[in-house]
Formats: structure tokens, sequence, C-alpha cells
């Protein structure tokens, strides 16, 4: 192929082609007769093309196998016979691709909404706890993951409990540092630090549900992470729904409104109505400077409940969950607040 | 061969009667979808065959097209023609096919005039000792060859749009109407198919070969 052939002028190719299928109007004939005329280079470019389409409409007809209509009425009548659906017609058009897939997006939805409300269900059930990660600052996170595998054994304890707790800010080492002290205070147990990154740094720990309580309120007092909401990873959660009662409360049940994210990922939006008061009503003890825990900057209007799902439409399982030192949350199920983010929608899916 | 006569139907007898066959169909006439059948099987088993290339999955498109026509057929709203509708079915199976098929791709080690084996050998060692004839059908067979090589090199849709005006002989608005794509789509995909054929066709003497 040499580079002449290559050079041409798009547009007058373009209008050649059409100009060789008659399709100008007589205008635009007029104009491309006009320039065929007095451009050589045109004239040949044109020549080439009716070549190509005489090349094309040379090609010997090719006449249908002389069995192909009783073909297709055998496949039809097998059909028959075997019950198979009409609905392949409806696949043959674009339009009805589109449809398909709009068709089959929906089926999804529908059928990640149930294996999400039963994954939901299970979730709120004792011993499994859900991992509630109220996010009310953009700059400190904590996340409490359940018990992995190799600490089950502990977790047998009805009064042990693992944390997992993620700071996350501009100064995490003062804070992470104020953390480890006090972890260290309150004698937990298994206590792993790792920092993740500069702005991140992860805890996870066993500790007695009133070490837990106890380490929340220092939390809030003794840290300038001040605005930091209820944090619970409890084993009982009628524990933590007793000391906490505005937290979710499984004898209110909502409509959790679905949204798919992508193939394997839904989101569940949980209206203002059920999220925690901003406000901590629990008194603080042991001498704690008592301060009210308040969020002036975001406004929580819903929690986002993020659960992905492996290819067969199952939560994923992480194998980083025996492993403490992962920063890798080792759930399905991930409770993020949705300050400015989300705004509920409306229910689309009531939890049964 | 240009299957004029078998073009799509202009005049008022015909449309009645596929129209009418349409209607019977829908009522459970079977033999009148065969009618149908017969009456545009070549014709759309040609277009398939150039855009798929294989006899039989031309045959298994065909096929396919004729079944989801007629399972379709209560969604068919006789807007356009039957012969629209049907293959705007065979064209969407094609491309699809085509898409599928595109992951891999072979390619013959025999050169064009190879191909043929035996056979070809024979008909050349035929025309070099008796009369030109045979020589004259071997170099076309080639020609032809190279033409169906170069739309097989394209892009499904590409070929479908030169199948449709170089083949069919259809005119734009019907090629869209078939593909549903706009007009305006139709002539950039002709024209960029053809610039295309012509790369692959022309020879050093500047002049395209596969007639």
């Amino acid at each position: 192929m040499s580079d002449e052939r290559e050079s041409y002028d798009e547009d007058l190719a373009e209008v050649l082609s059409v100009y060789l299928d008659g399709e100008l109007s007589a205008e635009e004939t007029a104009q491309i007769e006009e320039r065929l005329a007095e451009d050589p280079e045109a004239r040949m470019l044109l020549e080439q093309l009716g070549q190509v389409s005489e090349a094309v409409q040379s090609l010997p007809h090719s006449s249908a196998p002389s069995d192909l209509a009783d073909e297709v009425m055998e496949q039809l009548e097998r059909d028959a016979l075997l019950g198979v659906s009409d609905t392949s017609a409806e696949m043959a058009g674009r339009t009805h691709l589109r449809f398909r897939r709009f068709a089959a997006a929906a089926a999804i939805l529908i059928l990640t909404g149930a294996v999400v409300i039963i994954v939901y269900s299970v979730l709120f059930k004792p011993p499994v706890e859900p991992i509630i990660d109220i996010e009310t600052s953009p700059i400190v996170k904590i996340k409490v993951a359940p018990p992995d595998e190799s600490l089950i054994h502990a977790m047998q304890t009805p009064t042990y409990n693992q944390m997992h707790v993620v700071v996350n800010s501009f100064a995490p080492d003062i804070e992470a540092d104020q953390l480890n002290a006090l972890l260290e205070q309150f004698e937990t147990e298994n206590v792993v630090r790792k920092v993740v990154t500069s702005e991140l740094t992860e805890f996870a720990f066993l500790c007695t549900t009133e070490q837990m309580q106890e380490i929340f309120r220092s939390l809030k007092s003794s840290l300038s992470i001040n605005n930091i909401d209820l944090i619970v990873a409890d084993k009982d959660k009628n524990d933590i729904l007793r000391q906490y009662p505005d937290l979710l409360s499984p004898r209110e049940p909502y409509a959790p409104d679905l949204r798919i994210l992508g193939p394997n990922e839904v989101i569940l939006s949980i209206p203002p109505a059920h999220i925690p008061d901003k406000t901590d009503k629990t008194p603080i003890q042991d001498g704690a400077p008592q301060k009210k825990v308040e969020d002036s900057s975001l406004s929580l209007v819903g929690v986002r409940i993020t659960i992905r799902l492996d290819e067969f439409g199952f939560p994923e399982t992480n194998p980083a969950a025996a492993d403490p030192n992962s920063l890798d949350s080792p759930v399905n199920l991930m409770l993020e607040s949705a300050s400015e983010k989300l705004v509920p929608e409306p229910n689309v899916l009531t939890r049964p | 061969m240009r299957p004029s006569d078998q073009k799509e139907p202009e005049n008022c007898v015909t449309e009645l009667t596929d129209a009418l066959l349409i209607s019977r169909c829908r009522s459970g006439d079977m033999k009148a979808f065969g009618t149908l059948v017969e009456k545009y099987q070549d014709r759309l088993f040609n277009a398939v065959h150039r855009m798929v290339y294989n006899v039989d999955d031309a045959q298994e498109l065909t096929q396919e097209a004729f079944v989801r026509a007629l399972k379709g057929l209560k969604k068919f709203r006789e807007q356009a023609g039957f012969y629209t509708w049907l293959f705007r079915i065979g064209f969407n199976l094609c491309i699809n096919y085509r898409r599928k098929q595109q992951s891999v791709s072979f390619s013959a080690l025999q050169r064009p005039s190879e191909r043929g084996g035996h056979q070809a050998a024979g008909l050349m060692e035929m025309a070099d000792s008796q009369s030109p004839q045979p020589a004259r059908q071997v170099q076309l067979g080639e020609e032809h060859q190279r033409v169906i090589d170069a739309l097989q090199r394209l892009a499904p849709e590409a070929r479908a749009v030169v199948v449709l005006r170089d083949i069919e002989e259809l005119d734009y608005a019907e090629m869209a109407a078939i593909l549903e794509i706009p007009t305006g789509t139709v002539k950039s995909r002709l024209f960029r198919a053809r610039m295309a054929l012509r790369e692959q066709l022309l020879e050093k003497g500047g002049e395209v070969t596969g007639r």
C-alpha cells in the first residue's frame, strides 16, 4: 500500500461515494461534476470507487440451499414442541437488545435486592454483628470490623469484642498515638497498629464490652477527633442498643432504598429517621470531660451500606479477613455515613 | 447477478401479498410463512453469505433469521416492509455473529490461486493446454476471492453497508432502516468501507481488481 493511495481528501471521497450512488441533490451533483471536470485526481478517485463497487457487485449470487425452507419449518415445529419461548425474536433489533438489557438489569436489581435483604437480615442477627462505620467528618473515619476467623475462639467469651478502628486524618500520628495510649490504658488485648498511609492508621484489638464503651467515651473526649459519632462492634447487640437507644433498631423496620452501583455492587440507603442521633446522650464516666458530640460542618442525612457481591451474587469473602493487620475490611457489609453525599431516594424495597 | 427481480417490492400487488401472507401467518397458517420463506430465502441467504463467508454459517443464520421473524411477527407493526424487518433481523444476527468470531481469525496459508488445491491446479493446466475459457474462469475465481477476502477484513458494520448497497442495491434510506442508523452514518460508513476496500484491491497499476 503506497502513501499515494492513502492520501486523499476525505470530504471529496465521501461526496464522490454518495455521487456514485446517486444520492446527491441536484445542486450537489452540479457542484461535484464541475469539480470532476477540472480535477483529474477527483476523476481518478471516482473511477476507483466505482471499480470497488463493481467488484463487489460482480460477486456471484449464492442461492439458498434447497433444504433451507424445510429446515426453517422443522426448527419451528421443534421449538413449538419444546415450548421454546418466542421472546427470542425480541432480541433481533437494536431497540430490542436495549430493552433486553434493561430487563436484565431490572432482574438483576430485584435478585440482588433479595440477596441484600437476606444478608442484611442475617447481619443484624447475633452473634454476627453489623459493622457500623459512621463517618461524620472528612478527616476522621473509624471502622469497626466483625470477628475474623483467627479470633473466633476468643470471641466465644461473651464479653469480648473485636474492634477495628481506622484513624484517618491530616495529622494521624498524634491521634493514633493518643488512641494507642488509650488502648494501653484500657488493657485491651491483641492490639495491632498499622500505619497505612500518611493520613491513615488502623487499629485492631479485642476488648470487653465495658472496655469498648469506655474507649468510645474517651475517644470522644480525650482525642482531638471530637466529632466522632458512635462506633460499635459488639457481640451482644442488645447490650449496645440499650446503651445507645438511638442506634438502628430492628424493632422499627424500615424500607431501605437499594441502588445498583455496578454489576457487583449495590447500595442500601437508610432513611434519615433511622440514623443515630447526632448528639451523644450517653453520660461520660470516670471523670472524663463531658462533651456533647456535634457535627457542625455536616448534616447526616442517610447511611449508606455498600455490599460488594462476587460473580455469583454472593457477598465477597475477603481472604484478608484472617489477617488483623490488613487494612481491607474483612467484612461484606460496610456502613458509611452519607453526609452530604447521599440523599435517600424513595424506597423501592421493603425489608421483610 | 443482480437480483433486481427480487428487489424490495414496490408495487402494491406484492406489498399486499406480503401483508396477506403475514396476516395468515398471524392466524397460525404455517403454509403462508413457508411461502414467505421461499420468496425471500435466496436473497437473504446471498446477503448473509457475503456477511459471514462460510456457507454453513450463512445457512444457520438465515434459518435463524426466519425463525425469529416468525416468532416476532406479533411485534412487526408493518411500518416497514417485511423485507426490511427480515433483513434487520438477519443483519443483526450477522453483525453479532461476526463480533463473536472476531477474537479468533483465520487466514489461509495458501495464496488465493492455490486455494482450490488440485482442482485449481488442474484447471490451470487445462487452461494452458487447451482452451482459454477455463483460464478465464480461474482468473475470475481468484478475483472474486480477492474481493471476498477484502470484504471479510472489514468490520461487520462496514461490511453490512457494502453488502446492502452493492449487492442488495438498496438506497441509503432503506439501508438506514435496516441497520437502524441515521442516513448520515450510512454515507460515512459506506465511503470509509469503500476506501478500505480500494486500499486492499488496488494493484500497482492503480486499477482495482476483482471484476
